[in-house]
């Protein structure tokens, strides 16, 4: 399947939450494409989806976006063999097509210049016998649960890299993380998204977020930090949490103002659900999340927390 | 009785060394066999893999998601 797609198709991906609402050019020209297939009565509703279709906008074919791969497979066959019947003129390469042009930049979210992008993935692990923790065997009747990392992302600008650092570093010192640092890890990036989007944590669902640095190494040009935590997020009800530790490593480009090294861990438990992520395992299960530098050409995709509105503010 | 309370307010800890770090990060982390999918090279602008797909001479698959399928869906 993926040969397929490489040979014969030009794959993007994008989420349908932004893509839905964006009320400029390509924000027109997707919903006129998905008024082309099943989704069309949706509405303002979800318009998911895996779609083939022209440059120009005529949908080829349409799957829904969480097919078994034979099943998507031929849905590329089936879409490839419409744009076969195509006339020449559509099909012919060496056209070229407008640019949407200006962005409804609401929806349309960037990283600020000079960001530093982390990788953050979250894994629902399981305890063997020996107390030691491993990952979950792959989905199966018998074991229901996702066993994948869910990725997303972290954002943090510059200045906020800078505020990292403490004012005169040197070896031994321990600052407290800043609070909208933290906070904003806490909120967006200690969750279980393991079955999908999951609800972000409301400032009064922290009862404990604390994380500090202990300057490890320190020169002119850079700085190696060592991040110590531990978290409880709970609803007032208490019928989901999770309680974790943090540790990690984080090195500093002091001229930059950017990171060079994001190695941090969060490991605890987790228990209960959202409304985009039922069947959780019962009671309080181990979830570890991981972060890591994104590569400097990795694709453009924005942390789920940008969609909270509070990305920034995190600690308010 | 203020004891038992004390014990409550204790959280769980872990103090991580160094190798536990890694192999933490490791096993959290996606393996090889995990990120066959990665190997499509997707765009993330419809405006560009259009461009790109007029030039070729191809169709494009557009994979839009509640959550971006290259992050948190």
């Amino acid at each position: 399947m993926i040969q397929l797609v490489k040979e014969h198709f030009v794959p993007v991906a994008g989420d349908d939450w932004y893509q839905r609402r964006r009320q400029d050019d390509e924000g027109q020209f997707f919903r006129q494409l998905a008024e082309q297939g099943p989704r069309q009565k949706s509405g303002d509703g979800t318009k998911q989806g895996v779609y083939f279709l022209t440059v120009g906008g005529k949908l080829l074919g349409y799957k829904n976006g969480d097919l078994p791969p034979d099943l998507m497979k031929q849905g590329l066959r089936q879409a490839l063999a419409v744009w076969e019947r195509l006339p020449q003129s559509e099909r012919a390469a060496g056209q070229i097509v407008k640019s949407f042009g200006n962005s409804d930049e609401r929806f349309h979210p960037q990283p600020p210049r000079d960001a530093t992008i982390i990788d953050v993935y979250t894994r629902a692990l399981v305890r063997k016998p020996d107390g030691s923790l491993t990952a979950l065997e792959p989905r199966c009747e018998e074991q229901p649960h996702p066993h994948l990392p869910q990725r997303d992302r972290l954002w943090l600008n510059a200045e906020e890299v800078r505020s990292l650092i403490p004012k005169s570093p040197a070896v031994g010192q321990t600052i407290e993380m800043p609070k909208g640092i933290a906070w904003r890890i806490a909120r967006c990036n200690l969750t279980d998204n393991t079955r999908g989007e999951p609800p972000f944590w409301e400032s009064g669902e922290i009862e404990t977020c604390k994380m500090t640095l202990t300057v490890k190494a320190v020169a002119e040009d850079a700085i190696e930090l060592a991040l110590d935590g531990r978290v409880l997020l709970k609803t007032k009800r208490e019928d989901r949490g999770f309680e974790a530790t943090l540790a990690g490593i984080i090195a500093i480009d002091r001229r930059a103002n950017r990171a060079t090294r994001f190695d941090v861990v969060a490991l605890g438990e987790h228990w209960g659900h959202g409304t985009y992520t039922p069947k959780p395992r019962p009671g309080r299960s181990p979830l570890g999340v991981a972060m890591r530098l994104a590569a400097k050409d990795a694709p453009n995709v924005p942390p789920q927390g940008w969609k909270s509105g509070m990305y920034w503010q995190a600690d308010r | 009785m203020k004891l038992y309370y004390l014990l409550l307010l204790v959280l769980p800890t872990i103090d991580f060394s160094d190798l536990q770090l890694r192999t933490l990060h490791q096993l959290i982390m996606p393996q090889t066999n995990e990120e066959a999918w990665e190997q499509i090279p997707w765009r993330t602008s419809l405006d560009q893999a259009r461009r790109e797909a007029a030039a070729a001479g191809k169709p494009l698959l557009l994979w839009e998601m509640d959550g971006h399928p290259l992050g948190c869906t």
